[in-house]
């Protein structure tokens, strides 16, 4: 079989209003800049937002939630047509789109008074990985209609939460730390590949492919990066299919291990966020259990698996694009030349909601930079608390659906081979992920948690 | 025709692109008579030639094009100046492989793309 590995379908223009990752984009940068705008004015987004007071008795709950209702409207009222009108313009049915997401917002809402549970905040079980646990319990045991899939779209709200995380990150920061995050996620990354592509390949035979599609899920970005490298290497369906049952199950329990690991070692915030986005391959699954520790666990983990592994699946993508025609297909075919892939596929591949991420950190560092010292805690106060309750919205959202949307049963069918290699990968990534958070690193990743680099 | 019945956790874009001017030159490091004509002193032979080149090039892509609607009924057909692109999602391209070689069809026939997506929203 010759294929051409070459092909570049970003969309063109169309791609800025179809695109789930583009439409992140807007829709982050839009609440920054509304923020801001009306910060200015002397008013805050904060009006939109909600949170919910800790409680330790179901019985106070009715008056602790009364005079939250106008707010609940409004989130909901907000989130509904701002998601709606994008959903629509995607192409998706809003009716559809409408039902399924009121019954996902009544669960965050939910799970959001549930994690202010004080007994449950005892065992660390907060908002974040109540949702995933709850939305494990329905996906798996209980019928879900088809009519509520039109809701969950799990991608379009991690996107969009990372791009408001953006803003809550300052750019200085990111040039400070990234490049020690893209050192440390650079060498996990690419030796976690080099061990799951040859345990695969040499080790249990499978094919080239296959081992290249297995080894990105578990060493760049699980499930998109398996999608990006299957597409390149033209991957068959089945072995894509195994990639992507693989990283489902690993990833899910990772958000669960990770966590416990770092309490019971005592880790700093910062050391652990950077442990977890080292070793957890999914963005998602990653956010889940980062956000179980503070900002400063949000802030590593951010810096180390968006700054310093979710940019490179494009390069990732291009470099096995030319292997495989160039080596792989060649020697199979016994050809003497083969078409190149071209550069554009960086871009094509290139997660678009990281630009949003970067252009918001951007913004709101240049306005920190121009304005007092009490205009920057202002901000703070009216502009980048509201952004980072809504990202937690938005994250909540996102749990929820990966909950419901992981059904185990349905996953495909994984010999005990790619099984193997990949597990041996996920015991190398882990391991190396904390060597260097704990080890190497761990003084400079805790000062980065809190605050205090150089 | 159905694709192979197991669980799935992806959706194959199978991409086929039959091209009009060209038979995979590339592929043996040969240069398309469209370009070598660009660069050598052009004559009505060599024109007549070319001619000829693509009319055997675009009959061969509507055979191709022809079989494989033939073997299956849920192609996205696009039709541009460069060829035609015929995607399916309802058949994979490792089922579609096999037949083409077996109707005689050669890789200087097709380009394939394969593009996948989640089947489900998650991670």
């Amino acid at each position: 079989m010759t294929t051409n590995n070459a092909k570049t379908n970003g969309g063109g223009l169309k791609s800025l209003y179809l695109k789930e990752d583009w439409w992140a984009v807007w829709i982050g940068l839009a609440t920054v800049a509304i923020g801001l705008i009306l910060w200015q004015f002397g008013g805050s987004i904060k009006a939109i937002t909600l949170s919910f007071k800790s409680f330790s008795n179901f019985a106070d709950l009715p008056g602790l939630l009364a005079p939250l209702v106008p707010k609940m409207l409004i989130l909901y009222a907000v989130l509904l047509v701002v998601l709606t009108i994008a959903t629509a313009i995607m192409g998706r049915s809003p009716v559809k789109f409408v039902a399924g997401f009121t019954l996902l917002f009544i669960l965050a809402i939910i799970v959001q008074i549930l994690g202010q549970f004080t007994h449950f905040k005892t065992f660390n079980l907060e908002a974040p990985v109540l949702a995933l646990i709850v939305g494990l319990i329905i996906g798996n045991f209980v019928k879900i209609p088809e009519w509520f899939d039109a809701g969950m779209r799990t991608e379009f709200y991690v996107k969009t939460g990372i791009v408001l995380m953006g803003a809550t990150l300052p750019f200085t920061i990111i040039l400070e730390a990234g490049p020690m995050a893209l050192l440390q996620a650079s060498v996990v990354a690419i030796a976690t590949f080099v061990v799951i592509y040859f345990a695969a390949t040499k080790l249990f035979g499978l094919e080239k492919p296959f081992g290249a599609t297995l080894g990105a899920g578990g060493s760049i970005c699980g499930v998109s990066a398996s999608i990006a490298i299957g597409s390149s290497v033209n991957a068959k369906k089945e072995h894509v299919s195994m990639a992507i049952s693989m990283v489902v199950i690993w990833a899910t329990i990772m958000v669960f291990v990770l966590p416990i690991v770092c309490r019971a070692l005592g880790l700093s915030d910062g050391a652990s966020g950077a442990f977890i986005g080292t070793s957890e391959f999914a963005d998602a699954a990653g956010i889940a259990a980062a956000a179980q520790f503070g900002d400063g666990a949000m802030t590593t983990f951010t810096l180390m698996k968006v700054v310093g592994r979710d940019i490179f699946v494009g390069i990732w993508a291009l470099i096995l694009a030319i292997i495989s025609v160039t080596l792989w297909e060649r020697k199979k075919a016994g050809e003497t030349g083969a078409q190149k892939p071209s550069a554009g596929v960086i871009w094509e591949r290139f997660p678009k909601f990281v630009v949003g991420f970067f252009i918001a950190s951007i913004i709101v560092t240049l306005v920190n930079l121009a304005v007092t010292p009490e205009a920057v805690a202002a901000i703070e106060k009216d502009v980048l608390s509201p952004v980072k309750n809504l990202r937690g919205w938005a994250f909540v959202l996102c749990f929820l659906c990966i909950g419901m949307t992981t059904r185990f049963k349905a996953l495909a069918a994984v010999g005990w081979k790619p099984f193997a290699a990949f597990t041996i990968g996920v015991i190398v990534n882990v391991i190396l992920g904390f060597l260097f958070s704990v080890f190497l690193f761990n003084e400079y990743w805790t000062n980065v948690g809190n605050g205090m680099l150089s | 025709m159905t694709t192979r019945p197991v669980k799935e956790t992806c959706v194959q874009n199978a991409c086929f692109f039959l091209p009009f001017f060209e038979s995979g030159e590339w592929r043996r490091n040969e240069k398309s008579p469209w370009k070598t004509l660009k660069k050598e002193a052009s004559d009505v032979k060599s024109v007549r030639a070319l001619a000829a080149y693509t009319e055997r090039r675009i009959s061969r892509s509507a055979d191709c094009m022809s079989f494989l609607l033939g073997l299956h009924d849920a192609w996205d057909v696009t039709v541009k100046k460069d060829g035609v692109w015929m995607e399916t999602e309802t058949m994979i391209y490792e089922d579609i492989l096999p037949r083409l070689e077996k109707a005689g069809f050669t890789e200087d026939d097709y380009v394939l793309y394969s593009e996948y997506t989640r089947k489900w929203g998650m991670l």
